[in-house]
């Protein structure tokens, strides 16, 4: 009841409102009177100023089909992506329409390759990503991968990509070594979060815990349950924890 | 205490009275203000006298600070009153009080119809009142949330500029964008 009430006072406030503001603009200021005249533009003033409010991917992906001066504003404000499917989009599009990707999420292989049911060389590589993404997004934060093939060139890249980095979440990824968390240990010293879940890891036999810096570290959070050898807890309790 | 007045023109040529510290809400009239280059009046060519007023209400009632609600409830804490733990309680329900009156304020305040709330947002924006911004900006994302395009379009009396096989395309990409592994 009141919801219809608010529609039809809204309503009328854009005709009347809309109206006047046309006759007395004309006399005065034309641009006044454009601007009162179409809303849409008005919109478009502040539009990324509201678009910064919706985080949501339901309410971004409806905002980008409203018109096609709002699918420019949500693709410039958008700062969070979400891909469910790699192969769904080419990341070379992903770039072409985004340009200030903060943080991405990314999943390849389907669930059944949990049970070894995808063949071993079946894709979802992450190389094209991580190198399409170098150069577009250099303030990329997070990463959050599942089911892909990263290998450790692909995390080293991703290390000297991206200076800023904070986050990264591999679960039921496989294709490197230890060699790979070791690079970000060593050289991501912004790194905040390092989760690796249910991952693949193989053993390149480096001792990738004490490549953490002693001092100066911004880790908070650090799971590896999956990574079942030589880990030096010792060298980890020098770190500071 | 009584401060400096400050007269803003709007731009339909009518003159409006404000204290000088209601005035520093706004970052553009603050900086005219320290610029030193008022000259009697400032002119305001971007905002109508139908909003003007509004907008000097919101500056009054934010007087010096210009946060909404929200970042009072965080900030504006006093240094000393760890001191006295008795003042310390006072304080704080004195403060919850404040933050209360002020929320009821801005709902009452925001209580207008879709073209003020466009004008409101203009003005805010070239104004540089942050949290006037973020007040009206929030209440405009509120009706985008949750609604389809088509729903949008209508709250905001737009028309879309795809033509019908462009916009077809679009659902389509959008759909392919979102395509994730089913029971995943």
């Amino acid at each position: 009841m009141s919801k219809d009430e608010d529609r039809m006072v809204d309503l009328d406030g854009v005709t009347t409102g809309g109206g006047g503001g046309v006759a007395h603009g004309a006399s005065s200021n034309n641009t006044l009177s454009c601007l009162l005249s179409c809303p849409d533009h008005v919109l478009e003033n502040v539009l990324e100023n509201v678009l910064v409010f919706l985080t949501s991917r339901r309410d971004r992906n409806s905002v980008s089909l409203v018109s096609k001066s709002w699918y420019r504003a949500e693709a410039i404000t958008r700062s969070e992506l979400f891909i469910g499917n790699c192969y769904a989009v080419s990341p070379c599009r992903v770039i072409e329409r985004f340009q200030r990707v903060r943080s991405l999420v990314l999943k390849g292989k389907p669930r059944f390759a949990d049970f070894s049911l995808v063949p071993p060389n079946w894709g979802a590589h992450f190389f094209p990503w991580v190198s399409a993404m170098a150069s577009a997004y250099p303030w990329l934060k997070k990463v959050y991968l599942k089911h892909m093939l990263v290998t450790d060139d692909d995390l080293n890249l991703l290390v000297s990509s991206f200076p800023g980095f904070k986050e990264l979440v591999l679960v039921c990824c496989d294709g490197f070594g230890t060699s790979g968390p070791a690079a970000l240990a060593n050289k991501c010293r912004q790194l905040r979060l390092l989760d690796l879940i249910d991952d693949d890891v193989m053993d390149d036999e480096v001792d990738w815990i004490s490549c953490f810096p002693e001092t100066g570290m911004c880790l908070e959070s650090l799971s590896f349950d999956c990574v079942e050898w030589l880990v030096n807890f010792e060298a980890f309790g020098a770190t500071g924890g | 205490m009584s401060s400096t007045k400050i007269f803003l023109k709007s731009s339909d040529d009518k003159t409006f009275e404000i204290d000088e510290t209601a005035a520093r809400a706004s970052e553009t009239l603050k900086n005219i203000i320290d610029g030193g280059c008022l000259d009697g009046v400032i002119p305001l060519p971007n905002v109508s006298s139908n909003i003007l007023p509004k907008v000097i209400e919101y500056c009054k009632k934010h007087g010096g600070d210009n946060g909404s609600s929200k970042k009072i409830a965080n900030g504006g804490v006093d240094k000393d009153k760890e001191i006295l733990p008795d003042y310390d309680e006072e304080e704080d329900k004195r403060e919850k009080v404040r933050v209360d009156e002020l929320k009821k304020w801005e709902e009452e305040y925001m209580d207008f119809d879709q073209q003020v709330l466009y004008d409101l947002m203009l003005a805010a924006n070239y104004l540089h009142i942050k949290g006037l911004l973020d007040l009206t900006v929030e209440k405009a994302a509120s009706m985008i949330r949750g609604r389809t395009p088509d729903q949008i379009r209508e709250n905001f009396n737009i028309n879309s500029d795809f033509t019908p096989e462009e916009e077809e395309e679009m659902i389509l990409i959008e759909d392919e964008w979102d395509d994730e592994w089913a029971f995943d």
